[in-house]
């Protein structure tokens, strides 16, 4: 056992020191935007608000969850996630398979096709003409379809196929089993550091998106909850050109801002209570696939 | 245990269909079928309206073209009278930025209604929108409009698309003496200037005075605070000036606003406010709309500006502070005035995917006619509000000023779909409020130019091109006046800024403008 010297301790001191301040520097704006969400929100305007809140009050979360259209988003959010995370890892990986397959004919040219789709895009109007043609707008799919096959995590699984042993694939095939069977019974089962850090950077990219939200779909009963934040960050501003428009104020406990942020806070919640659970694979996932053998 | 996994599994896939079908649902409940809504009865005139509740309620989607509209859901006492009143029932999009319209507008994606400040020579084109013009004697022909609305609103092309609201005539607002024009204030901190044993504050110069007073006696205080998207904007009334946009007539030609010979007045002034600390270089930072309120209710501000001592004072009250605003009862310059905007300022687009355009058209119709305007405006007459004795202005059963109430019933925001600017401006005054004595100041400030008014570049064109430039130069330049060091180095600012405008076009642009300018002068 090796004997700590002074210099390991003044060494560990600083270290620790250094790492909680990061940590203190990271986690207070989280830790902020809960205290206020907890205080008063007229009273939150004064400032001057740093550890606890001055005003407690559930006012924030009690208009959130009493509010329909709030709860609703919450659970669009929930369910583009979920199925979102679900039908990219799906058939993403089956490319992905298919494409590491060393006899595959042509699959210099399959792949440089998902290639170029990834370095070109038409914009936002062609794209738009696209989804409508395909008759996605206005539908929940609009959310899951187009990102069906995420291409960044195509090339990362293809390099994680192909270190997988083929003595494992060719002993399964001497057992009688098909390319199916070995995809399914085999290969994911061995794979799953990569379906894991997929599935989390998949399901935060689906949980925060609202461009799509905001533009591709009218119906009120679809919106996301990001969306919805969208819609009172926008509504913070004050219209410059509006001669017309009127100022009021709120002077109930609940203002637009304590609601921005008790949104953020519900928004946050969820992905914050899975990470931890899928931040053991996560490393490996990506460095796995990253790796040239 | 892989049992219970098949079990979880099942459980999971079933939440998924049910959330999933559950988004789906409502999709068919918002969709007006086009043979359910053509033959409804939304004919009614407005005159017979309020007595006969139409049969059938024909829905419409209603594009809001203004990320900040505070309503988002035709919901509420008033939109609910509307309808009863109209039989349309609108399903409101609200625009989440400025790219969403154009964006529709391209894929030819547009909803039935489209409201909208921007891109209105784009929404004024036959491809995009029906012309009122041709629409009024087909299907309303009882719908009268004044000839001057219909001059600040016709197009090149001969043909109105929309009657934008916030538009009155000079005669409209002489009729109505008690119409407010809304306008940029400034709150003042009554206690202080009570301790200051109330000093004359008549000029700009007292104005100055005084802050520098407080500045001495109050050192830890901001003397003056301005919300960031009215900066200065006190003193450019004080200085008969226009802000942001548009063209001034001088010697009978139609040229750019920052060239008023009173502007580099205004900047110097506001430079030395800046110079003597009396305005802080951090007001120019401010990102949100919050940050000043803060600082005013935090009692750290004595002068706010663009603030309304009444809100103020509301919350103030709530927080539970001791001390209160005033509003300042007038203008501290005999050069004072106020340029009216010209043709309004938002309309309502009747667009090519239109499925009821008889019951639109009747539904502006009613939006437009007095009873209209006042029921989306001020709220429902007897119950929300009354004529005063005289009959001049209505007296509210509520509070105006209170963001909550407006948005629970549906007041104010809906009313501008179809208002003039004289019921709008009516229904700003209140006998109790602190804010009416300076509208009052503030509408003998009204300076009507409306010819100068409708000079407006149209998108893509080189016009636009320049005064977009040009704008976007002004922006960065004009922080280096407010900011100079000394006097001289705002007035070279102010001249170099001016020589820039010319070097990227300004004459050009000008030359356009009076051509345009005497063109629209022969309308009125």
């Amino acid at each position: 056992m090796h004997r700590r010297t002074n210099e390991d301790r003044i060494f560990d001191f600083i270290n620790i020191l250094v790492l909680s301040l990061i940590a203190i520097v990271t986690t207070y704006p989280f830790y902020y935007m809960v205290v206020i969400s907890f205080n008063n929100g007229l009273d939150s305007t004064l400032g001057g608000i740093y550890f606890w809140p001055r005003s407690f009050t559930l006012d924030n979360y009690t208009e959130f969850l009493n509010d329909p259209k709030w709860m609703q988003s919450f659970f669009v959010s929930i369910a583009r996630t979920i199925v979102g995370a679900f039908i990219t890892i799906w058939f993403t990986c089956l490319a992905a398979y298919g494409l590491a397959y060393k006899n595959l004919k042509f699959q210099k040219l399959y792949y440089s096709f998902f290639i170029i789709g990834m370095y070109t895009a038409g914009g936002l109007i062609p794209y738009y003409v696209v989804l409508r043609g395909l008759g996605l707008l206005n539908t929940f799919w609009v959310y899951v379809i187009p990102g069906a096959i995420n291409i960044f995590f195509l090339i990362v699984a293809v390099s994680f196929f192909k270190e997988i042993p083929a003595e494992m694939e060719e002993s399964a095939k001497m057992d009688g089993a098909s390319d199916l069977k070995i995809y399914y019974k085999l290969i994911l089962p061995v794979s799953k550091p990569l379906l894991a850090a997929m599935g989390l950077f998949v399901g935060v990219g689906q949980w925060n998106s609202w461009l799509d939200s905001a533009y591709f779909v009218n119906n009120n009963s679809l919106r996301t909850l990001t969306y919805r934040m969208m819609e009172i960050i926008n509504q913070g501003m004050s219209p410059l050109d509006a001669e017309s428009a009127e100022r009021a104020a709120a002077v109930t406990g609940v203002t637009t801002f304590s609601m921005q942020i008790t949104a953020m806070v519900i928004a946050v919640l969820p992905i914050l209570c899975v990470y931890p659970f899928l931040q053991k694979y996560f490393v490996k996932g990506i460095m796995l696939g990253s790796v040239k053998g | 245990m892989v049992g219970n996994k098949k079990n979880a599994l099942v459980i999971l896939s079933l939440v998924i269909v049910m959330l999933i079908s559950a988004c789906g649902g409502g999709e068919k409940k918002n969709e007006a079928s086009p043979s359910a809504s053509s033959g409804s009865s939304a004919s009614s005139s407005p005159s017979e309206s309020a007595s006969e509740a139409p049969k059938e309620v024909v829905e419409l989607t209603l594009l809001v073209n203004h990320p900040w509209w505070p309503f988002k859901e035709w919901k509420g006492k008033i939109p609910e009278e509307i309808t009863k009143r109209t039989g349309v029932k609108l399903n409101i999009q609200l625009a989440v930025d400025d790219k969403q319209l154009p964006l529709l507008i391209a894929s030819n994606e547009l909803p039935d209604l489209v409201y909208t400040a921007s891109d209105l020579t784009r929404m004024a084109n036959p491809d995009i929108s029906y012309a009122w013009n041709e629409l009024i004697p087909q299907y309303a022909p009882d719908f009268k409009i004044d000839q001057s609305r219909i001059g600040v609103n016709t197009m090149p092309d001969g043909n109105y698309y929309t009657i934008k609201n916030g538009y009155s005539t000079e005669q409209e607002w002489k009729d109505n003496p008690k119409a407010l024009p809304g306008g940029s204030g400034l709150a003042i901190r009554q206690d202080i200037l009570d301790e200051l044993g109330n000093p004359k504050l008549d000029t700009l110069e007292d104005l100055y005075q005084i802050l520098m007073s407080v500045k001495q006696k109050y050192p830890k205080m901001m003397p003056i605070i301005f919300d960031k998207d009215q900066i200065g904007q006190f003193f450019r009334i004080n200085f008969g000036l226009k802000r942001n946009t548009g063209f001034i007539d001088l010697n009978g030609n139609a040229v750019h606003y920052l060239k008023d010979p009173n502007y580099l007045d205004y900047y110097l002034y506001m430079n030395r406010l800046y110079r003597d600390k009396l305005l802080t270089a951090e007001n120019f930072t401010f990102k949100d709309a919050q940050q000043d309120d803060q600082l005013s209710l935090n009692g750290q501000v004595f002068v706010h500006g663009g603030a309304m001592a009444d809100t103020l004072n509301a919350q103030l009250l709530t927080l539970k502070k001791d001390f209160s605003f005033m509003s300042l009862p007038k203008v501290l310059s005999d050069k004072a005035g106020t340029p009216m905007g010209g043709s309004g300022w938002s309309g309502m687009y009747i667009t090519k995917n239109n499925k009821n355009v008889e019951a639109s058209i009747k539904f502006m119709q009613f939006m437009m006619s007095e009873e209209g305007q006042r029921l989306g405006v001020w709220g429902i007459e007897g119950e929300d509000w009354t004529w005063n004795e005289e009959g001049q202005f209505p007296v509210m059963n509520y509070d105006m000023n209170n963001a909550e109430v407006q948005k629970e019933f549906g007041y104010v925001y809906w009313g501008l779909l179809g208002s003039s600017g004289v019921t709008e401006a009516l229904q700003r005054y209140d006998e109790k409020a602190l804010q009416t004595p300076w509208g009052l100041a503030l509408r003998d400030t009204l300076k009507f130019n409306p010819a100068l008014g409708l000079v407006a570049t149209n998108p893509d064109t080189d016009e636009q091109v320049i005064e977009s430039q040009i704008k976007n130069m002004v922006a960065t330049e004009e922080l280096k006046i407010y900011m100079a060091k000394s006097e001289e180095e705002a007035k070279k600012a102010y001249e170099k800024m001016i020589a820039q405008m010319e070097s990227m076009g300004l004459s050009k642009l000008e030359a356009w403008a009076t051509a345009q300018y005497k063109e629209y002068q022969k309308n009125f």
